[in-house]
């Protein structure tokens, strides 16, 4: 059955994930596109539920327990300052947001918010609650909830690193920052300090939370469904500080509720009773392991230990591709390379496209990293909807040469010596060996490889001690924003010395645009700066996600964020199944 | 012999504080610090985070704050597990490093003691040549070796063992007290009839051999009722296994050459009287000057075995704690097992003067 | 060497180090472990004459390599232009001697340029299940006309027409039971896919004519390596066999092992070297100054006895950086505390003796005395602790790698046989596929670790029959 699906609606995720809405289960027979989400108003209490939830029982014959390996031991439970996707799919389980994500797309579909409505400027964002949401001892789920927990997360005091995906709220960004950014200048800043009724969100009544913005934000909804903005219980909180998400003190509002944390070892969740939707529930208890080095993690899946795991060793891809259960999908991010463009060499943009014409990408690829990874010219990776992926400049040895005789080195003559900055591991050690092989070969420049431990070479990246650097960037929300607000002029994240008033201009101009098409347009643009004619980086590949599932575990689906709401998935075929 | 010990006892908070005062700096001249990250953090988020760890006070507080927390028994915040301080972290983590190593320790000294005698005895037979020939293999082969080829052998081609994790039941010690009556019983009855008179004092081999034969008891028992500690215990238990036996071997030899063996050999006891009244108590001796050294190697022994077989352990914690810059984590394990391994070179020390007339310690 | 320490139960007929020596040959084991020691660093010094492998040069990828596997030596692209001399690495061994020899050469190669994808294709009870191609999957794929597939790894050429789900993977694809897994590829070959191509090379060794087909080739070309079939000189095929297997990167095993051999033992030698001459220096100046000097001295020493220094070494390596002089620096620290305790016994001993008392009727100051006579005294002892530092330097360096501090040497791990093994553990498969990345190096360590604790305690049997058997 799930194969049958699967078939129908992987082909659209592969091209290129476009379908604004829902494709639906789209079960044999059913007439398509019945079934899409509209992004607000009333018509969403429609949302077909029954369409996530694959129909038959022969599911009941057999245990509903999940295994699976979550990598590595989470850091929090605390929805407010988690900030990976470790953590985030241990908060999908145990937390609903306003809205949460759609198994399949990701799309944000309705959670504890019953239905929302947009103003027709984008800005005031109101949403209706459902009366049925109820947190795990039984109390109600109100609006309320929602004001205390995103200040809580907005609080100097809980210090959470990811504050800013609150940002966009009216009033939030001063209310984070003040006590930190008064130090500097205390003179200047004369308005009072914020208070918590500064922050615009609004409770109109139990059931109600009105939301306004500073300014339209077009990602908003997924922001809603992220892990930030998710409701935490006051009572327990503030009882418990932060040992309230310990099993005998957590109380929860997801699917499934906190039974066991061993940590290092495994966490174990059961269902939770209360939570309004509770019918679709169909496992059991989930068993979430810890492993963190890969190859035992691998080993376990190998002898039936556990039922995901979601990563394969670098150095074992083909010994897994020969397995039946492996699987591959589209991950919302890129590996590129950035270049130190204050200093010599590489405040020549000629140098920096000579070194990016002159890489094979492709063989990279297929030759070394072997996982169908998808060679990138561009930098935004592909997976957001109605995003079309930027065709940049495409291997060419020869025009790389030209380039670079044109900046002055003729065959590599008279460059200086240059270093390749990357951090501890196995498989960024052998994609820049690859690098550093063709530019030699190509361009007839030497460079010196530079290994690092990962803090120090965050530090000397955040420094800019370095000529090129090996980075990565994962998507936070599927929007191309995430990957483009970074290089602006003094970004957090551009550490590239890299900085262009027009793309700042238009940078901004694209968070005002309300217009979904020329925003786009405008992005378009702008990565076309960075990836074909400024390159202050070099872009290499697009990430995928690869792991192993077991063929029993059903309602599963591989997304561009390797995210999975628990709640849809269960187990229909029988545990005893050789590993080979 | 109380005042060596209670002068060791008294060195101890130098030794620790040499090691806290070290470390602390260290970790601190590291580049980078705990809260970097790919996504980098604003200027201003960073700050509250700061602010939060009292991360922003100068040095010399932030070590004053420090120490005086330990003294009160409070070793701080961890910056990577939020939820949990790491007096929490380290008390989740110590049951399964100690129990390990305890068990390792013990599996070693039966069988490396056992192994040992036994080749010492019967010199130059196969059974010598063969236990010599396997010790001193497992001497050089490395833990991070044999880990993942038992783990190959054993739980993937086999499927005897599970991979990794990490859950001890007592649930069979009941038999382990069975077992340990029955030993205790036999052992008396035996030592009456075939030894003569044998005193159980802290002096004599005979009883912490004794001790010794339970806690292996003990050991099985856990090993059996928890499959998944058998492939981490036999992996870290190897290589001391075959130091022990080669050190065991080598004492016996040395002793059993000595006048009063031989004397006592021609008075017509019997061979087993003569090797467990009298060759053992000199024979063992050099084993016990080892267990010392032994200690260390078996904390560093499970950062690897805690790696290959995910057991929820301090060992890996610390160095990804030293990796990621959890200062307050990296000093804990530090002190912790620093304590560990002073108390335990204490211990041995004591065991050493019961055994060894020779030494007096004042 | 003069000592003159009489040794307790030998008549001194030979000097001291002429019985330790006698003594040292009867015991087998020990021997054995000299001449195996001394092999494996004979072998490490002449490693590059033993090995025609450069064991940092990857080939193309052709995944790892079975023992004893041989295989055409490529490089990963080929460049020849007129004019110019080709890159070392696309020279076959025998074409680069020719050129240096000054003779003209023509080197033939055959190319079948080939466009492969590569696909999954999971079978269940013989029918496709899904068709996977990197992250897509397909529900049916076209073959075009001037397309075929096959098998991976030399299966044979199939033509047909579509593969779709529901479907048949066409004969000669393995037949199963069950569910399973074949990578098949799709290959496109362009109009001219074979030809044979003429590489001229000139007495000064750079080519003059490139020819493609019998055409003339101007300006430059290359050749992807997958794409050749056939390389001659002469009619003779360049081939190359690797008697432990490659690594995953194409990297000769042998080549790799020899080569961490110079770098293991080498970092043994000199951490010993530095710990030791700490050690006998900071022993015999405590021996030798006696009283509180000397109580206070090995009170440092015991204090440090009781740290868990592996600890401070993680820590040490991870505040400074990962460099070979902080490696040092780091296994100093801690192998100079035996070596001190124990000269600082000998010092005391042999401080009493009639040639010291003579020395100093003679008017020797300390200094002298210590440097001249003392410290050459405790030589026996140096050299029992060499050669059991060494083995002692080389685990602790591996177990470094096997935790993620492998030590860097100009910003780039070295490949000591600690990252080999490392390396090899990570690479062992579930069916202990690719074995030999683990077995070799681990074994050659391990090898040599059991020879020089062997060695060193018939050194120390030898040198002080009295201590014999001890640890």
């Amino acid at each position: 059955m799930r194969i049958a699906v699967l078939s129908t609606v992987v082909p659209a995720l592969a091209l290129s994930l476009a379908l604004c809405c829902l494709p639906g289960r789209a079960r044999a027979g059913d007439g398509e596109d019945s079934n899409s989400t509209p992004r607000s108003g009333e018509a969403l209490k429609k949302f077909d539920w029954g369409a996530l939830f694959e129909p038959g029982d022969s599911w009941k014959k057999h245990e509903q327990k999940l295994v699976w390996n979550n990598e590595t031991e989470p850091e929090t439970l605390d929805p407010a300052i988690m900030t990976g996707t470790t953590e985030h799919n241990l908060a999908l389980a145990l937390f609903e947001g306003l809205a949460t994500h759609h198994p399949e797309t990701l799309e944000p579909v309705p959670g504890v918010a019953e239905w929302w409505d947009v103003s027709p400027d984008g800005v005031t964002y109101t949403f209706h609650l459902r009366k049925d949401a109820a947190w795990s001892n039984g109390e109600p789920v109100t609006s309320e909830d929602f004001r205390y927990s995103w200040i809580r997360a907005l609080d100097p005091v809980t210090a959470s690193q990811y504050a800013y995906m609150l940002y966009p709220i009216r009033g939030a960004q001063r209310f984070n920052t003040w006590h930190a950014a008064k130090d500097d200048q205390p003179a200047t800043d004369a308005l009072p300090a914020p208070k918590e009724s500064d922050v615009a969100i609004d409770v109109v009544d139990p059931l109600t939370l009105k939301v306004t913005l500073e300014a339209p934000c077009a990602y908003f909804l997924e922001l809603v469904s992220f892990e930030t903005l998710m409701p935490v219980h006051r009572a327990t909180v503030e009882k418990h500080k932060s040992a309230w998400t310990q099993p005998e003190h957590i109380v929860s509002n997801g699917p499934f509720q906190l039974d066991l944390w061993k940590p290092r070892d495994r966490i174990e969740m059961v269902p939770n009773p209360k939570w309004w939707n509770r019918k679709i529930v169909r496992l059991d208890r989930m068993v979430i392991r810890a492993i963190d080095e890969q190859s035992t993690s691998l080993n376990e899946y190998l002898s039936g230990g556990v039922d995901w795991i979601r990563s394969i060793p670098a150095r074992r891809v083909e010994e897994a591709q020969a397995h039946p259960d492996y699987y591959v999908a589209p991950y919302l991010g890129t590996y590129f390379f950035r270049f130190n463009v204050t200093q010599k060499p590489f405040d020549d943009v000629r140098v920096r496209k000579a070194f990016n014409l002159a890489v094979d990408k492709k063989s990279i690829c297929e030759k070394f990293l072997k996982a169908g990874q998808i060679p990138a010219t561009g930098i935004v990776s592909p997976g957001i909807h109605g995003y079309p992926e930027l065709a940049g400049d495409a291997y060419d040895p020869k025009r790389a040469r030209e380039m670079l005789a044109e900046a002055g080195f003729p065959e590599g003559r008279g460059f200086p010596e240059v270093e390749l900055l990357y951090n501890t591991s196995e498989s960024h050690k052998g994609v820049c060996e690859q690098l550093v092989e063709m530019w030699k070969s190509n361009l007839g420049v030497k460079i010196q490889l530079a290994n690092r431990e990962w803090k120090v070479y965050l530090d000397d990246v955040d420094h800019k001690r370095y000529q090129i650097a090996r980075a990565a960037w994962i998507g936070d929300y599927a929007d191309p924003n995430t990957f483009l607000d970074m290089w602006v002029t003094d970004g957090g994240n551009n550490s590239t010395g890299w900085s262009n008033k027009k793309y700042d201009a238009m940078i901004a101009a694209a968070a005002k645009e309300p217009d979904p098409a020329k925003r786009f347009a405008i992005f378009q643009e702008c990565e076309r700066m960075v990836a074909i004619d400024e390159l202050p980086v070099m872009p290499l590949y697009y990430y995928v996600n690869q792991g192993m599932l077991r063929p029993r575990v059903k309602g599963w689906h591989d997304n561009v964020r390797d995210l999975h709401p628990f709640q849809y998935i269960y187990i229909d075929g029988p545990a005893a199944e050789s590993a080979k | 012999m109380g005042r060596y010990v209670l002068r060791r006892i008294l060195w101890m908070p130098l030794v620790l504080f040499v090691l806290v005062a070290a470390s602390f700096f260290l970790i601190r001249l590291a580049p980078g610090g705990p809260f970097s990250a790919e996504r980098s953090v604003s200027p201003e988020i960073l700050a509250n985070m700061n602010a939060k760890y009292h991360l922003d006070a100068p040095w010399w507080e932030q070590f004053a704050r420090y120490v005086g927390g330990v003294l009160q028994g409070d070793l701080g915040p961890s910056f990577k597990f939020k939820d949990r301080t790491v007096n929490q972290i380290l008390a989740n983590g110590i049951g399964p490093t100690v129990m390990l190593g305890a068990i390792a320790t013990v599996l070693a000294l039966a069988i490396g003691l056992v192994a040992g005698t036994i080749g010492a005895v019967k010199q130059n037979s196969v059974f010598d040549y063969g236990s010599m020939s396997v010790a001193t293999f497992g001497m050089s082969v490395p833990n991070y070796v044999t880990g993942p080829i038992l783990v190959l052998v054993f739980a993937l081609t086999w499927k005897a063992v599970p991979v990794s994790g990490f859950d001890v039941s007592f649930a069979l010690w009941p038999m382990f007290v069975v077992a340990g009556m029955y030993v205790l019983w036999r052992g008396a009855e035996w030592a009456k009839s075939g030894l003569g008179s044998v005193t159980f004092a802290r002096e004599s081999a005979c009883f912490w051999l004794l001790v010794l034969l339970l806690a292996s008891c003990a050991a099985v028992t856990t090993l059996v009722g928890s499959p998944k500690l058998i492939l981490p215990s036999v992996t870290l238990a190897l290589p001391f296994a075959s130091r022990i036996a080669r050190l065991m071997r080598a004492g016996m030899l040395e002793v059993i050459g000595q006048d009063y063996v031989r004397t006592a050999r021609a008075k017509g006891l019997s061979e087993t009287t003569v090797v467990v009244r009298h060759a053992l108590k000199g024979g063992i001796l050099p084993v016990v000057s080892y267990l010392g050294p032994a200690i260390a190697g078996v904390l560093t022994g499970s950062l690897v075995v805690e790696k290959i077989f995910n057991i929820p352990g301090i060992g890996r914690e610390f160095v990804e704690a030293a990796l990621s810059r959890d200062y307050f984590l990296v000093l804990g394990i530090v002190v912790l097992d620093g304590a560990l391994l002073v108390s335990f070179n204490l211990v041995v020390d004591v065991v050493y003067g019961f055994l060894d007339p020779r030494i007096r310690y004042d | 060497m003069a000592a003159t320490a009489p040794e307790p139960d030998d008549v001194p007929s030979d000097g001291p180090w002429a019985q330790a020596w006698k003594r040292l040959r009867r015991n087998r084991m020990a021997m054995a472990g000299l001449v195996v020691v001394l092999a494996m660093a004979l072998s490490a010094v002449l490693a590059p004459w033993i090995v025609p492998f450069d064991p940092r040069e990857m080939e193309r990828w052709t995944g790892a390599l079975a023992p004893g596997t041989r295989h055409l030596e490529l490089c990963n692209e080929m460049v020849v232009e007129r004019g110019k001399a080709p890159r070392p690495q696309d020279v076959p061994t025998a074409v680069g001697k020719a050129a240096v020899d000054g003779a003209a050469h023509v080197w033939r190669i055959e190319v079948q340029d080939e466009v492969t994808t590569l696909l999954r294709v999971t079978v269940d009870g013989g029918k496709i299940q899904q068709i996977g191609e990197g992250g897509k999957r397909h529900t049916t794929l076209e073959i075009a006309e001037d397309e075929f597939i096959r098998v991976k790894d030399g299966g044979a050429v199939v033509r047909v027409p579509v593969l779709a789900v529901g479907g048949v993977l066409p004969a000669p694809a393995p037949q199963q039971a069950g569910r399973f897994v074949v990578m098949v590829e799709r290959v496109k070959r362009p109009p001219e896919a074979k030809r044979t191509v003429e590489i001229a090379l000139g007495t000064d060794g750079k080519v003059t004519t490139v020819t493609s087909a019998g055409v003339p080739v101007d300006g430059e070309m290359r050749v992807r390596a997958e794409n050749v079939r056939d390389t001659s000189l002469d009619g003779a095929r360049i081939e190359h066999s690797h008697p432990l297997g490659t690594d995953q990167e194409g990297r000769d095993v042998l080549a790799r092992v020899l080569f961490g051999a110079r770098i293991s033992l080498l970092v043994g030698i000199v951490a010993t070297f530095v710990s030791l001459s700490i050690g006998v220096f900071y022993g015999a100046i405590a021996g030798f100054a006696g009283g509180r000097t000397d109580v206070f001295m090995m009170r440092v020493v015991d204090v440090l006895y009781a740290l868990p220094y592996i600890f401070l070494v993680i820590i040490l390596l991870v505040a400074f950086g990962r460099s070979l002089v902080m490696l040092f620096i780091a296994l100093g620290l801690v192998q100079w505390l035996t070596p001190a305790r124990v000269v600082r016994g000998q010092i005391l001993s042999l401080k009493r003796r009639e040639f010291v008392d003579a020395s100093v009727t003679l008017g020797a100051t300390p200094w002298t005395i210590l440097i001249r006579h003392l410290i050459p005294n405790t030589m026996g002892v140096v050299v029992v602790f060499t050669t059991l530092t060494i083995p002692a330097v080389i685990l602790e360096e591996s177990f470094l790698s096997f935790i993620g501090l492998t030590v860097l040497f100009r910003g780039e791990p070295i490949d000591s046989w600690g990252a080999l093994v490392d390396y090899g553990r990570n690479a062992l498969g579930g069916d202990g596929e690719r074995w030999w990345l683990l077995v070799f190096p681990a074994a050659a360590m391990s090898l040599t670790l059991f020879s020089l604790n062997f060695l060193g305690d018939g050194l120390r049997d030898a040198l002080d029959p009295r201590q014999k058997g001890r640890g």
